[in-house]
């Protein structure tokens, strides 16, 4: 174990150990409950800093605990790694002083931002897993600990969704199981090495391989709700919006896709994928689940569904880029997992901004909403413009590169699919900004809570920021420590070996 | 302490202890019971200590060397099941303390969680207890096909002992286990005297290097083995299990599931994977006895997904996973192979998760009255630390980290891919997803709002935790892969 070996257990304890301690804490000690949460945000936050700043100068942290003979558990930082972290950390201070506002007098806070920390400490763990059995450990308890947030609400509609949750997720914790073990028994310990490590088992377990693919892509493919796999996220959506803005840009859709990332780079190797010919199947998949998900967006009235099918759209972007074969589409991919993060986050705290103020969750009820809550307007159409790709906005850098990708790859084909998705997204995204700024209200707001004019501060001040960041990361997409320049130094070493 | 004076006592000391129970009667049993425990414990990490350092510890009884004396043993794989025994055995004599003394306690206003002065026999828990925790250990060390038997014997009649305690309502389950256990016996001593008239010793070591095929050995596997599978409760020879362990008291039926049931597959596994093994064609009783645990598996996730109350649910799903334990048999060549320690670790985890969920299971009869799965709505708000309990303990059985419970699944499967069994590998998760599909439909019941006009009676706090600490060595397993691998390799009989 390197001496640095603290680092990434101690980012993973920073939210399990408040996690646990809340679960102790009687309902009212709010005060006690939000420090120990703010603090373990920021705490995460500085670690995740550090490892930045030193991985940047290309020194890895590990640490290595053998569970089984041949199998270790592997916390490791390295470029990949800590793009998913970087986002998850920010994320997850953001989030938490969002449900802290939000959740405020409701019953049983101490169990619900007990299991909200478990589920960012296990997204840590996925972040930060070296091998892909430490992948699969965490991706698992990071379905046991979203569970208890489905079903938060304890109505039958809420059990439901924890049922169709599980329904979905367990099968793909089996099919996983089997799909790790049987890499286990093929390969020997491996840990994720750029470029991958299948590669010489290709003239012996071809078909062994691609089977094996298929089971990774399945059992990951569940939270990265590919279609026909994403039926548990738009029920999801009966969950409290924090858990909304964790499902579908902290931690378990974005889990889901970083873990198709790590599968197709650091597992197979995309170059090696590509010869394997499983790659454009994949794109089929991803461009299907594209498509789909924007169409049935467009159908939705109600706001927090509309934005779950988008989620099902959008999140795909990344996993066609990566099934795209070269440099400009992994960084297309690579970018997007970040920038979809802080759009859609966005969108989901303004929608529940207006739930919260105005009693408002359809799309039919937006009329003039702007005039009334301009702040958190303003925030949803950045994030809105920035999902359609209107530049300067971060979604424009993603949509920009993953063109180009396809391009390149000689994918004209994808192309297409990008610049239809885009005008769905214009479809579903436009006329909601049109009632919201440009029609008059039209009768009284379904439940206003009769205070000011806009949402209240705990719950404006995230949402603002992430349109900030949502802007900030285009316009300055090129600068140094940008997501785009930090994808940039992971598309390297994934090219490495070709 | 010497690693035979360990030995020694680690046998003597429940024994002793049952004895002394007896003798201080009502008054004392309890106190008894809980320093037996303690010392228990303490005996069994200290042979584990010699096994791990120093391998197979063995002492000749009396001096006698065999054939003439007789042998105890202590090898890897023992030594593994008596810790299992001590510490969990010793979580069930603490439930017990308060489960069945909470009569006596001052805070009257607390809900016992057992049943509330049903009669003066209760204190006979304890020295039937410490008897069937002797007869464990006995069996775990024997080196004889009759040792074997006669602990087997006491065995079986402690347990019956024990689901006769909970009184009238529980006679006949109480009787039908007896009647099986019975037959058992019968079918395993024939087989032994089979073997011996064939070779005229009954100890495991010499039998197995003067094995000699022939019909009558083969006459006398099958007999001495259905008669563990008897014992064991494994479909389609289950039926006895399901009402003996749900109508018994919450501490009986947590011994019952998590322990006792161990001692059938511990021999089945010292028949086929030592003295039989050898044999011409030996293999294919283990993949018998594997297809068997196949169904097992299958047939105890469904009916635990029909049953309405908590109690018949565990207890069917204890049916499921003694399955596994024999899915394990035909992967393995030896005892000390990847798909043993997989069902070592699988054991153990589960002897720890079943019963504290048994202990839940008994909290909850007490704060709910009834243990209707449906109607236990939100036991999340009212018995946080059980609910707590019962989560984790859920969690292992269905064998997801961090867990034992996943970590022996894994091995598990890894054996069965290993070994190209993918019979074995479909069971395992199927059995996996109908563990889930029951145990998180009783689990999400602790998030329903409770209907306001539910009566709130108060649960004695100190055997939920219990339950708790039970719950949490199912999860730390999850550290015990290595350990353990040490323990049955350092520990092989050559």
């Amino acid at each position: 174990m390197s001496a640095q070996a603290w680092v990434p257990l101690a980012v993973v304890a920073s939210s399990l150990l408040p996690g646990l301690i809340i679960f102790l804490l009687p309902e009212d000690r709010r005060g006690l409950r939000a420090t120990l949460n703010l603090a373990g945000a920021f705490a995460k936050l500085a670690l995740v800093g550090l490892m930045l700043w030193n991985v940047g100068r290309f020194q890895d942290y590990e640490a290595r605990m053998t569970v089984l003979p041949g199998l270790d558990l592997v916390l490791r930082a390295d470029e990949l790694s800590l793009l998913f972290m970087s986002l998850s950390a920010l994320l997850w201070l953001l989030t938490t002083v969002y449900a802290i506002g939000y959740l405020e007098d409701s019953p049983h806070r101490s169990r619900f931002f007990g299991f909200f920390s478990l589920c960012v400490s296990a997204t840590a763990g996925i972040a930060l897993a070296g091998n892909l059995f430490t992948l699969f450990v965490f991706y698992e308890i990071l379905t046991l600990v979203t569970y208890p947030l489905v079903i938060h609400r304890g109505t039958p509609a809420a059990l439901a969704a924890g049922r169709t949750y599980l329904f979905y997720t367990v099968p793909a914790g089996a099919l996983l199981l089997l799909a790790v073990v049987a890499s286990q028994v093929l390969t020997g310990p491996q840990d994720f090495v750029g470029a991958g490590y299948l590669k010489p088992f290709a003239e012996e377990h071809a078909t062994t391989l691609v089977l094996l693919f298929v089971a990774l892509i399945a059992g990951f493919g569940v939270k990265a709700a590919l279609v026909p796999l994403h039926g548990w996220l738009p029920l999801a959506m009966v969950a409290p919006a924090p858990v909304s803005a964790l499902l579908h840009a902290v931690a378990v859709v974005k889990a889901g896709a970083f873990a198709i990332v790590r599968v197709v780079y650091e597992v197979f190797g995309v170059e090696f994928a590509a010869t394997l010919g499983v790659l454009t199947p994949l794109a089929v998949v991803a461009s299907v689940t594209i498509l789909y998900g924007s169409l049935r967006a467009l159908m939705q009235d109600e706001l927090k569904k509309r934005l779950a099918y988008s989620t099902v759209s959008q999140v795909s972007y990344i996993v066609l880029g990566t099934a795209l074969l070269g440099p400009i589409a992994t960084i297309g991919a690579l970018v997007h997992l970040v920038h979809q993060g802080l759009m859609k986050i966005t969108l989901f705290f303004s929608a529940g901004n207006y739930a919260e103020t105005l009693g408002v969750h359809h799309v039919s009820e937006m009329d003039g909403i702007g005039r009334r809550m301009p702040w958190t307007t303003a925030a949803f159409t950045v994030g809105a413009l920035g999902m359609i790709g209107v530049p300067p906005v971060a979604g424009f850098v993603s949509k920009l590169y993953l063109g180009a990708g396809a391009a390149q790859a000689g994918q004209w084909w994808a192309i297409g699919v990008l610049a239809a998705s885009s005008l769905l997204n214009a479809m579903y995204f436009l006329p909601v900004l049109h009632r919201a700024w440009f029609r008059p209200q039209n009768g009284p707001w379904p439940h206003e809570d009769g205070r000011g004019r806009d949402a209240k501060p705990m719950l404006l001040l995230p949402v603002l920021l992430t349109a900030l960041f949502s802007l900030g990361v285009g316009v300055l997409a090129t600068m140094p420590w940008s997501p785009l320049e930090w994808a940039h130094l992971i598309m390297r070493k994934e090219y490495v070996g070709g | 302490m010497t690693g035979s004076a360990a030995l020694v006592t680690v046998l003597a000391v429940p024994l002793a202890g049952a004895a002394a129970a007896l003798l201080v009667g009502r008054r004392g049993a309890a106190v008894v019971g809980l320093l037996t425990s303690a010392l228990g414990v303490v005996a069994a990490f200290a042979l584990a200590a010699h096994v791990f350092a120093g391998g197979l510890q063995r002492v000749a009884v009396g001096g006698w060397a065999v054939p003439l004396g007789m042998e105890l043993r202590a090898d890897g794989l023992a030594t593994a099941m008596l810790l299992m025994t001590a510490v969990i055995g010793a979580g069930i004599s603490v439930y017990a303390w308060r489960y069945f003394g909470a009569d006596d306690h001052h805070d009257r206003h607390v809900h016992p969680v057992g049943p509330s002065g049903s009669g003066s026999t209760q204190w006979l828990f304890w020295p039937v207890w410490l008897l069937a925790w002797g007869a464990l250990n006995a069996l775990y060390l024997s080196g004889d096909l009759f040792n074997l038997y006669v602990t087997l014997e006491l065995l079986g009649l402690a347990a019956v002992a024990l689901v006769a305690l909970a009184g009238a309502g529980a006679a006949a389950a109480a009787l039908r286990y007896l009647l099986f256990a019975l037959l058992g016996s019968m079918l395993y001593i024939l087989g032994v005297e089979l073997l011996y008239a064939a070779h005229q010793t009954l100890d495991l070591l010499q039998l197995r290097e003067r094995l000699q095929p022939g019909v009558s050995v083969w006459l006398a596997a099958a007999l001495m083995s259905t008669g563990l599978l008897v014992k064991t409760a494994i479909f389609p020879l289950h039926v006895w299990l399901p009402p003996a362990h749900g109508s018994a008291p919450a501490p009986v039926s947590a011994a019952l599931s998590a322990l006792v049931v161990k001692a059938g597959f511990y021999l089945l596994a010292r028949l086929w994977l030592d003295l039989f093994g050898s044999l011409p064609g030996a293999s294919v009783a283990p993949l018998l006895l594997g297809a068997l645990g196949a169904g097992a598996v299958l047939w105890g996730g469904v009916q635990a997904l029909r049953q309405t109350r908590l109690k018949a649910m565990i207890a069917y799903s204890t049916v499921a996973q003694l399955g596994y334990l024999m899915i394990a048999l035909p992967l393995a060549g030896r005892v000390t192979d990847g798909a043993m320690h997989a069902a070592v670790l699988l054991a153990a985890s589960h002897a720890a998760a079943k019963a504290s969920m048994f202990m839940c299971a008994g909290s909850l009869l007490a704060a709910y009255g009834h243990d209707r799965i449906d109607a236990l709505t939100g036991f999340g708000t009212r018995l946080p630390i059980t609910a707590t309990a019962f989560a984790l303990a859920a969690i292992s059985l269905v064998g997801l980290p961090p867990t034992g419970g996943f970590v022996g699944k894994f091995a598990l499967v890894e054996a069965a891919v290993r070994a190209d069994a993918w019979w074995a590998v479909a069971v395992v998760l199927l059995g996996s997803l109908l563990a889930a599909a029951f145990l998180f439909h009783a689990l999400s019941r602790a998030f329903v709002e409770a209907p306001a006009d539910t009566a709130s009676a108060r649960v004695a706090r100190a055997p939920q935790l219990v339950a708790l600490a039970l719950a949490l060595l199912a999860v730390a397993l999850v550290a015990a892969g290595e350990p353990l691998r040490h323990l049955l390799a350092a520990g092989a009989a050559n």
